[in-house]
């Protein structure tokens, strides 16, 4: 297993830095949870070639980035912008109408923001 | 397309990340007719992180119930099915073989395609002069109707001995005997 300490670095739009709590997720597992020192900055082990998902989030801003780290990436930069819109982490279930709780084994459910 | 998100679902369970609002709602699901899925619009809120969906199929497998597992055999009248799980957790409502042999599900999932949904069922009760293997069956639909044969075999046939209580040995010369 190849790995590297990557550090990542936090700021909001107008480049102040703050804390911010670090999730970080592989294969939908979460394996690393911290939070950012005072230059908005947090380090973990990450294997190369793959890919995680980290998840930052204070109390003016929440984002998820997809992130590749290869035999390049030493610094990954996550902006995040104010927003007064949290995104959240939503679980869908879908069963059989006919059948009551009969799981679909597999499918796809499609959604679309609608236009205000 | 930028408002759209695609969650795909496995076992009955996918999740997705979203901010708050409303969303019209549809599927890609093979086998079920995608214009069906339920609701057609949902309301993300904060606080709310698990929203269920329910879609129809509309395909038809009879199970044909005989003697002899053929389309010619003594039909059996009384053999009930349930579908299940891949599992064999059991949903819906029970179904019963008529005079024909005939239990029916409707509203089973069909493909022509070339991924076909998999259709778990299992054999519940037979009439009680049958026996029934009751484990855990799959089929696939690859036409809107299809028809099983399924076989069960006459019980061993059982004597009784019916005499008096107090005569001992003495038969009684008619009379029934009722077993429930």
């Amino acid at each position: 297993m190849n790995t590297k300490i990557i550090k990542i670095k936090c700021r909001l739009e107008n480049n102040l830095n703050c804390c911010f709590k670090v999730m970080i997720y592989h294969n939908n597992s979460n394996i690393f949870n911290g939070f950012t020192d005072l230059f908005g900055c947090i380090y973990f082990n990450a294997e190369i070639n793959c890919v995680y998902k980290i998840f930052v989030n204070n109390c003016a801003s929440n984002k998820c980035f997809a992130v590749l780290i290869d035999n390049t990436t030493s610094e990954i930069i996550l902006n995040n912008s104010f927003s007064s819109n949290k995104h959240h982490s939503i679980v869908i279930n879908l069963t059989d109408q006919n059948y009551k709780d009969l799981p679909i084994n597999k499918g796809k459910v499609i959604i679309w923001k609608m236009k205000k | 397309m930028e408002n759209e998100k695609v969650i795909p679902i496995t076992n009955g369970v996918g999740s997705v990340e979203l901010v708050n609002g409303t969303y019209t709602v549809s599927s890609l699901t093979t086998g079920y007719d995608n214009t069906s899925i339920l609701p057609a619009e949902v309301e993300v809120v904060e606080g709310t992180d698990t929203y269920s969906f329910t879609i129809a199929a509309t395909g038809t497998l009879t199970l044909h119930v005989s003697d002899d597992g053929t389309d010619v055999g003594i039909p059996v009248v009384g053999a009930k099915f349930k579908r299940c799980d891949a599992e064999g957790t059991e949903y819906g409502d029970e179904i019963t073989s008529d005079s024909d042999g005939n239990a029916v599900f409707n509203n089973v999932p069909y493909s022509e395609g070339e991924t076909v949904p998999v259709v778990y069922y299992k054999q519940t009760a037979s009439d009680l002069s049958h026996d029934f293997d009751s484990s855990l069956k799959d089929t696939t639909l690859t036409a809107e109707t299809a028809t099983i044969e399924v076989e069960n075999t006459p019980a061993t046939e059982r004597n009784f001995n019916f005499t008096d209580a107090n005569y001992s040995g003495l038969p009684i010369a008619d009379g029934q005997i009722i077993l429930s």
